[in-house]
């Protein structure tokens, strides 16, 4: 038996190919290389795998959620959420994963997003909240308005995208305070988005450039690790792939 | 399950199988195909809704190489296989993924390409993973010949005879995939995008399709080589022998991971097929037209069972088991079956699961269902999974109440030693190179600190130790806070709260494990047979055998 008949003796994966204007990965993708790449950062696989889910939903909502959650993981450490009836305190910038997670766990608790609005002090990269926010207003069945600095977003009740006037804008804090509330409906900023779940494509946000690939990669890669002889012989068949 | 308020059948529930039986290794690791498998579900369909089919682009060397479209034109969609024939030195053929040239190469094109879209590909397809697909892209794939038999089957053709029928049926395909990527991968089209086409909803349809258009590929590429090399005087393939083969796929590890990834899918598929059954069995009588289709399904399985093949070891006792017990359950049914009693369906399989070893049991179920498509066709539509709305954990549920649920739902997980070396033997990784899912000895091989949560089992056991002493009317959501590694089991827990069958009730890092098992239970759910594992966690299957042809589906009754 020739245990590797054609080993190309390559580690790691290779990048997409550029288009032309910059890389163009699927939605499956971005979450794919997203959860790994948290896992790598050092988030338990739970976690990892709702912040790969999370860029995927940016990316639908027309974000660049695989640059944005790179953002994330490169702001480590960051202080945990601390769930507390009407104000969630800081001890510092806290992560919006972490956040985000405790939001949507505590949706229709005290402390949770509900009929009494919550104001989370200081999240890292506000941005990131809103799919879990959005997973919330489902959980509700109602919708949830999102306000930081000059950002209103509505998170519609049935799980449906929100309207983005501006992404970039909703994009660009850094760092900052989040309002949520049940919005008053005669005062809904955003129309809500008329079918239940945007299954087009249009809109997708999956561009990302080569040196935020490669960032994303080199987390993920610390996923993985490097075969022994036996493990990689014992990975294929017996016998030769000839016959 | 979604879909039970709408069952025909209520009083079926009775008659249902649980998940302690149904979701062990054991068990599956003797699935069939059944009548709702996805490749039975692509045909049913496309013969229903009269597709059409041809092949506008052949364009192939002396060799074998060059490229065809072959296209399947729907009521509202096309879609297309494009194939590219190579020409592979022996030396680089290997079916590993590891492997970076191939005979063939594939990809399933959303509509009809043009010639810009075909260069696009031809510089593409290729290269598999190492090339860009688009979102016009269904699915990517690639083929090694069966190289003895094609060349076989060329040589033969060549001269004008046909070949020898006996080679033919031992390996059974020329062809065989080595993979076949969907959903999003390498730039191909989102599921969720195509996943509201009627025709793309049930799982893998897109895969299914590639796969079928591809058995007519392997087919026309030998006949092509025969008449290079025998002009005017080849034969042409005869057509009982061609519908004998299919294609072949080979597959390891990689599938495995799938199966405990999408716990709410492999309910579905679960539920879908174990509804069909209870259905069936709860019939109160057994029409006359029903017990002659199981007879023939049953004749079928028995032949199928003496041409299947394995030189493994212990996929050799399962083909004695199969064999003899289907020869036993065909001498009941025509002695002793009492057909004309009350619920004989049910009587029929109480004996089955009484005197018959699993093998043969997992084989009279398909059997069984064979005949009742008015019955267990529709449970199609109940196949497909909205994973994403299953994900959100319920963070207001009490630990007293998640505790209630590992309790009964995990208690074989609860039951289990993990601290031993026979309890935690192996673990799942990500192999750096060419980032293969792979399976490691954890007291001889380093990585272990990089396993993949397939430890479910392990999981739940320690969520449970967790919960110890935890106030029972926490709400899970707090603990969460403190405890964010438990987070991705207790998703699992309530997952498997309202998805009965979501969970490998097995621990899948134990000494015992054979991967196998869980290979073959995805890929009779495909619509496999032929299983013949190459090893603990490597196998080769056959799809499309004695399944039409593209130009056969028009003339023949629906099946």
């Amino acid at each position: 038996m020739t245990p590797q008949p054609n080993d190309p003796t390559q580690v790691g994966s290779e990048p997409p190919r550029d288009e032309g204007d910059g890389l163009r990965l699927s939605r499956p993708e971005i979450q794919a290389l997203g959860t790994k790449a948290a896992r790598g950062a050092g988030y338990a696989w739970g976690q990892a795998e709702e912040a790969g889910w999370a860029a995927g939903w940016l990316a639908r909502a027309g974000l660049p959620g695989a640059a944005i959650l790179l953002d994330v993981l490169k702001a480590q450490p960051l202080a945990p959420p601390a769930p507390a009836p009407g104000h969630w305190k800081a001890k510092g910038p806290q992560c919006p994963l972490c956040t985000g997670l405790a939001l949507q766990d505590h949706a229709g608790l005290p402390e949770g997003p509900g009929p009494s609005s919550v104001l989370v002090d200081s999240v890292i990269w506000p941005v990131f909240l809103m799919p879990f926010v959005a997973r919330a207003a489902a959980a509700l069945g109602a919708p949830l308005e999102m306000a930081w600095a000059d950002v209103r977003v509505t998170l519609p009740a049935d799980g449906a995208m929100p309207t983005l006037e501006d992404p970039a804008s909703v994009r660009a804090p850094e760092q900052a305070t989040v309002r949520i509330t049940v919005p008053d409906p005669k005062e809904a900023v955003a129309p809500i988005a008329p079918a239940a779940k945007d299954n087009t494509g249009a809109g997708f946000e999956g561009v990302i450039t080569l040196e935020t690939w490669q960032k994303l990669d080199t987390l993920a890669m610390c996923t993985t690790v490097t075969s022994s002889i036996e493990s990689r012989v014992r990975a294929g068949a017996q016998e030769s792939d000839n016959d | 399950m979604s879909c039970a308020p709408q069952s025909p059948m209520p009083q079926a529930a009775a008659y249902r199988r649980g998940p302690d039986e149904v979701m062990r290794l054991s068990r599956m690791g003797c699935a069939h195909p059944t009548r709702l498998s996805f490749l039975r579900q692509m045909l049913r369909r496309l013969r229903r809704e009269g597709w059409r089919f041809d092949r506008p682009v052949w364009d192939f060397d002396a060799r074998g190489v060059g490229r065809a479209v072959y296209r399947a034109i729907g009521p509202e969609r096309t879609y297309s296989l494009v194939a590219f024939g190579h020409d592979l030195p022996d030396e680089m053929r290997s079916d590993r993924v590891i492997a970076t040239a191939w005979d063939a190469t594939f990809t399933l094109f959303d509509g009809t390409p043009t010639h810009h879209d075909l260069d696009r590909l031809a510089a593409n397809v290729p290269l598999q993973e190492a090339g860009r697909i688009s979102p016009r892209e269904l699915s990517l794939s690639r083929a090694n010949k069966s190289v003895r038999l094609f060349k076989h089957v060329v040589e033969r053709l060549a001269q004008g005879q046909q070949p020898d029928a006996g080679a033919l049926a031992e390996t059974g395909y020329l062809m065989r995939t080595t993979a076949v990527y969907g959903s999003g991968k390498f730039g191909a089209a989102d599921r969720e995008v195509v996943a509201a086409r009627p025709e793309m909803r049930a799982p893998f349809q897109a895969e299914m399709l590639s796969v079928w258009l591809t058995r007519a590929f392997t087919v026309d590429l030998v006949e092509h080589l025969a008449r290079v090399r025998g002009g005017g005087a080849a034969a042409r393939l005869d057509p009982a022998l061609k519908r004998g083969l299919g294609v072949g796929n080979s597959t390891g590890l990689g599938m495995a991971p799938f199966l405990v990834r999408h716990p709410v899918l492999l309910n579905n598929w679960m539920m879908a097929r174990e509804e069909a059954l209870a259905r069936v069995r709860a019939q109160a009588g057994a029409a006359p037209g029903a017990i002659k289709g199981f007879c023939t399904a049953l004749a079928e399985a028995r032949r199928n069972a003496a041409e299947w093949h394995s030189a493994h070891p212990v996929q050799k006792d399962k083909l004695e088991d199969l064999r003899i017990g289907l020869d036993v359950a065909a001498s009941y049914v025509e002695r002793q079956w009492d057909s004309a009693g009350a619920h004989p369906w049910d009587a029929l399989w109480r004996w089955v699961q009484t005197y018959l070893p699993v093998e043969a049991q997992e084989a009279l179920l398909a059997a069984m269902i064979e005949p009742h498509g008015d019955l267990v066709d529709g449970l199609t539509a109940c196949m497909d999974a909205d994973e994403e709305a299953a994900m959100s954990i319920d963070g207001t549920m009490s630990v007293a109440a998640l505790r209630k649920l590992l309790a009964r739902n995990y208690h074989w997980a609860l039951a289990q030693a993990y601290d031993t070396p026979e309890g935690a033997a192996r673990f799942w990784y990500v192999s750096e190179e060419k980032l293969e899912p792979r399976l490691g000895e954890r007291a001889t091989e380093e990585g272990a600190e990089k396993e993949l949560p397939l430890d479910i089992g392990r999981q739940a056991a320690a969520l449970n130790a967790a919960l110890d002493g935890v106030d029972g009317d926490m709400p899970v959501a707090r603990f969460l806070l403190a405890h964010p590694e438990h987070r991705h089991v207790l998703r699992r827990v309530q997952i498997a709260a309202r998805y009965p069958f979501s969970e490998i009730r097995d621990n899948l890092i134990g000494a015992e494990l054979l991967p196998i098992d869980m290979l073959r239970c995805k890929l009779a759910f495909f619509g496999a047979t032929r299983f013949d594992p190459r090893s603990d966690r490597w196998v080769r299957i056959s799809l499309f055998q004695g399944a039409p042809y593209p130009s056969d589906l028009a003339r023949e009754a629906p099946q």
